[in-house]
């Protein structure tokens, strides 16, 4: 099997015709700041496909003879219609496929596959021979022929059209190739417009190499889910456009296609760094929550795209970050990903709260604004950030401090999302730090000592909880209700200190008695929510007598930085 | 930490409108640090495969 036998050369380009894609620094402010402004997001959309012409470039050297034909013939359609074969190679989901046709050094499928879809929609006189895939033949921005049968099927093209004849069947395809029949699935586009600016875009239920996400995708959609998609598409552009048209207007230029996942992964959605250009989404129940994920994985598109351009953080960092949305600690991509995301998911409530009734909204907004202004400040102290990074990071930060100057909420809901935030903090705490025997030991010796400001041991991590959201405790559960619903509030601190008592491994409990002292004990609650563990193990230690949790959690703040 | 306030040449060539038999035929040389960067990149495997995922609270 062929593969990768050269390395390659490490130096920068050297033709003076061959120039390297530039970010001035007022568009890479742009997008720091949250947005990316038209001529920046061209720049990333530039970038993805001059990607996808590099990853084809790769493949041509680990290509056979039938790959390097294929290259011929595409090469031929991009003389003919240069127009056509960009849009080929425009296909989000080449970029996972290439890369997997890189590792395994077998890339000629993939090659004619894409050559007979560049041929096809050049309107070229050709003949190629493309494998199969589960009996059907996809190409690639044009559709998929059905039920050929397995082994490779020939594509004949001219410029009417192309007939696909495999071991069993054969399909005839008219161009332009967006007729659908039994035979034929074309690659569907939707077209939304809302105050004069359109979003066309496509229905990706056909590719087999969708599959790259975190969840199965859904199968060919049916005309009345296809209908539904599109109205609910209609509905959630419009909420784009008039809360958010800095996020429209970059949308029209990057988003290529939307990819529906099964029915089954629940209200989720995904982006792939694999897929620039595409997202994923199990269909939403109202266009609000549509909206929302639009927003949220565009956002991870756009950064996605930004860094195949330019290094904002060092690679291969540990995974030792909070991210106020996970259990599990995050190393600083993934936070970096995170809290650009969260910035948008701010952006939305921001905005939609002025269309909803009631505090929800306000306190998703605030809830959402907090947890990212936080993860900011963990990024930027992280060490870890190249210089642009440190600048996007800074300019991230700057978008969520104005917002947080000057976008005012109801004063429960600002009550509410503190206490939230300190249950989120000692929760995640408790769940991630283990300190040793010893440095307990060392501990409670300073406290039977008298030590006034102890010398606190470096967090020591216990075992990674399982990858996932951060669960919702029953304090914040009743802290929502406490604002949403005017229900009663949680308990006070001695509730929990008795609670407490009896086993100090009580996670709410510790979560419980942080967010009662948060009004009246600021040093305790720092310690409480930033040493957790050294709390815990010095309430279940013999030593350190009868002080009630309260009154260690204090002296473990005293030991930090106010 | 460096500040980092000023136009940035990043470590992909412009190739979007580059007619392809040009790419194919280029010499490794020309295309240097931005096809080592977009292949090893690639051949790093499925843990630099970034995918988001988001569970929506509405």
């Amino acid at each position: 099997m062929p593969g990768p036998t050269r390395s390659l050369p490490s130096t920068p380009a050297s033709d003076p015709a061959v120039r390297a894609l530039r970010l001035t620094a007022a568009q890479f402010g742009t997008l720091a700041a949250g947005y990316g402004d038209p001529t920046a997001v061209a720049v990333l959309r530039d970038g993805q496909l001059a990607k996808r012409r590099l990853l084809l470039r790769a493949l041509a050297d680990t290509a056979g003879a039938a790959g390097t034909a294929a290259l011929d013939l595409l090469s031929a359609a991009d003389r003919r219609a240069p127009e056509a074969v960009r849009t080929v190679l425009a296909q989000p989901h080449l970029d996972a496929a290439a890369a997997a046709r890189l590792r395994r050094g077998s890339p000629d499928d993939l090659l004619c596959r894409y050559a007979a879809a560049g041929a096809a929609r050049a309107g070229l006189r050709f003949t190629i021979r493309v494998p199969t895939d589960a009996g059907h033949l996809h190409l690639p921005a044009l559709g998929t022929a059905v039920g050929v049968g397995p082994g490779p099927a020939t594509v004949r093209g001219t410029d009417a059209g192309v007939t696909v004849t495999g071991s069993t069947g054969t399909v005839s395809v008219p161009a332009p190739f967006d007729t659908g029949t039994p035979d034929w699935w074309p690659l569907r586009r939707l077209a939304v417009e809302a105050s004069g600016q359109r979003l066309t875009i496509a229905v990706d239920d056909v590719d087999p190499e969708r599959d790259c996400y975190q969840w199965p995708p859904a199968g060919r959609l049916d005309d009345g889910g296809l209908a539904d998609l599109a109205a609910l598409l209609g509905d959630a552009w419009r909420l784009i456009v008039a809360d958010h048209p800095r996020h429209a207007e970059a949308m029209r230029c990057l988003l290529w296609s939307v990819v529906p996942l099964s029915p089954a992964a629940g209200n989720v959605s995904a982006a792939s760094r694999r897929a620039g250009g595409s997202i994923a989404l199990a269909t939403p129940p109202d266009a609000a929550g549509l909206a929302l994920l639009m927003l949220h994985e565009f956002q991870h598109m756009k950064l996605n795209a930004l860094l195949d351009l330019v290094d904002l953080h060092s690679a291969g960092g540990p995974a030792r970050h909070r991210a106020p949305w996970r259990i599990d600690p995050r190393p600083v991509g993934a936070l970096l990903q995170g809290t650009y995301a969260h910035l948008a998911v701010a952006d939305f409530w921001r905005r939609h709260r002025h269309r909803a009734a009631g505090p929800a909204a306000h306190l998703e907004y605030a809830y959402w604004l907090a947890q990212s202004r936080q993860s900011a400040a963990t990024l930027a102290a992280s060490g870890e950030l190249t210089g642009p990074g440190a600048t996007f990071v800074a300019g991230l930060a700057e978008t969520l401090d104005g917002w947080h100057a000057t976008e005012k909420v109801p004063s429960g809901v600002g009550q509410a999302v503190a206490d939230l935030s300190v249950a989120a903090a000692v929760s995640w705490h408790l769940r991630n730090l283990r300190p040793t025997g010893t440095a307990v030991d060392a501990l409670v010796a300073q406290w039977v000592a008298g030590d006034r400001h102890p010398d606190l041991p470096a967090a020591h991590w216990g075992p990674v909880p399982p990858a996932g959201p951060a669960p919702v405790s029953g304090i914040e559960s009743t802290i929502r209700d406490h604002v949403l619903n005017e229900h009663s509030g949680p308990p006070g601190a001695d509730d929990w200190s008795r609670r407490l008592a009896t086993d100090p491994d009580d996670v709410e409990a510790w979560i419980g008695l942080a967010v009662a002292l948060r009004p009246v004990d600021p040093v305790a609650v720092r310690g409480l929510t930033t040493r957790p563990d050294l709390v815990r193990a010095l309430l279940a230690h013999p030593d350190t007598g009868p002080a009630g949790p309260p009154g260690l959690a204090a002296w473990i703040g005293a030991g930090l930085p106010g | 930490m460096e500040d980092h306030r000023q136009d940035i040449d990043t470590d992909v060539i412009q190739l979007a409108d580059l007619p392809l038999h040009l790419l194919l035929t280029m010499e490794d040389t020309v295309l240097g640090h931005s096809l080592r960067r977009v292949a090893e990149e690639a051949m790093a495997g499925a843990g630099s495969d970034a995918v988001s995922a988001f569970n929506s609270s509405i």
